[in-house]
């Protein structure tokens, strides 16, 4: 990957795919591995980019298609490695973020399903419903109605901890 | 009061440390250093496998009254597998603290040789295992009273009590397993192998595109 595709293609779009990484991931080294895996398949990918879509919506699609698959990678392999077995939830988050309630959050969101974490990056990050919908490749018309399933239960599991 | 969701997303995401990118670098060495330990360990199984089931062929054979013909065929499996050993232990002269590349290189070159090596040996092996497994049905024909009579009777000339032409037509595909034994292994390796094989290929392509 040449550094000015990185730093002209990649980078201006980094805090999206650091959002996403951080939502699927509990340790920094796996953090920085997803991190890298999204930038190698965007650029990998890139010359099938056909400009149906703004580059950032891609980017978004590909880099939740990314964790997920990685994510499930991790998960097929736990079940064959005891040392691995622990859920996501149950493992110690090596990082913290400095804003303490951002912490309790993405927490919170990590308990969530791969599809749910997908869902509620989107929304904050203020996609649309068609958007998240296209992104995620659903129905646009159930995506209010999930996006308010995953706010209740955010809220449960946050509850006692964000005042 | 309590802060909704929205807004601690975006409190949460003002403050910069928060979106310090990591550096993109070292995937490559932790990806070539699994590939390699993953063929390692399907090397080693596969030999497990081999001599697993001429153990086991060597026990059927033995019961279908060919107990030699077995043991030939072990023989040359635990041949094999002493060879892939022996192969295996010079890989330990590639230095591992050589860069990703020239490690992935070093091992892709270590690979290409060894292939290239058992090719000619599984062409001599694939004809030798095909003869040896015709023994328990040469057998048979042998010692079934109905099979020996109605040979006996065909009125073809016969060797070794079966006749001549079965001979030279076994002899012909082992000719033509020879010729094309090469095929037949890295279709064969290919079936087994093949997906990693790949894998090390693309790592390698990607990584000569990093480096220009």
């Amino acid at each position: 990957m040449s550094s000015d595709f990185y730093s002209s293609s990649i980078l201006p779009f980094a805090p999206i795919i650091i959002k996403i990484c951080r939502a699927y991931t509990n340790t920094q080294e796996d953090f920085e591995d997803y991190y890298q895996e999204v930038c190698l398949q965007i650029w990998r990918s890139s010359d099938s980019f056909k400009q149906q879509s703004e580059w950032s919506t891609w980017i978004y699609r590909l880099s939740l298609n990314v964790c997920m698959t990685l994510l499930k990678k991790k998960k097929s392999r736990s079940q064959y490695f005891a040392s691995d077995a622990l859920p996501d939830e149950l493992t110690e988050d090596s990082r913290a973020f400095a804003d303490e309630s951002l912490e309790h959050l993405y927490h919170a969101i990590r308990q969530l399903s791969e599809v749910d974490r997908g869902v509620i990056l989107l929304y904050l990050e203020e996609k649309s419903y068609q958007e998240i919908a296209d992104i995620i490749g659903t129905n646009a018309n159930n995506i209010g109605v999930r996006i308010k399933r995953i706010k209740e239960r955010l809220k449960k599991l946050l509850d006692g901890k964000v005042n | 009061m309590e802060k909704s969701i929205e807004s601690i997303w975006k409190k949460g995401f003002l403050d910069s440390e928060a979106l310090v990118a990591p550096k993109v670098n070292n995937l490559y060495n932790r990806k070539s250093k699994t590939i390699i330990e993953k063929l390692n360990r399907m090397m080693k199984v596969n030999i497990y496998a081999i001599l697993i089931f001429a153990s086991l062929n060597m026990v059927l054979y033995a019961v279908l009254g060919t107990p030699f013909a077995g043991i030939f065929i072990l023989s040359l499996s635990m041949w094999l597998c002493w060879v892939s050993v022996k192969k295996g232990k010079n890989l330990k002269a590639i230095d591992t603290s050589l860069n990703s590349y020239d490690y992935l290189k070093a091992y892709d070159n270590w690979l290409k040789t060894a292939i290239s090596g058992n090719v000619k040996m599984m062409r001599f092996l694939y004809p030798l295992i095909f003869l040896a497994s015709l023994m328990p049905i040469v057998h048979a024909l042998k010692v079934g009273e109905a099979t020996s009579n109605a040979i006996a009777n065909s009125g073809f000339h016969l060797t070794y009590g079966i006749p001549t032409f079965a001979w030279v037509i076994a002899i012909a595909i082992a000719i033509l397993i020879y010729a094309f034994g090469g095929k037949i292994y890295n279709w064969d390796l290919n079936m087994v192998y093949g997906r990693v094989f790949r894998k090390l290929e693309t790592m390698i392509v990607e990584m000569e595109e990093l480096r220009n």
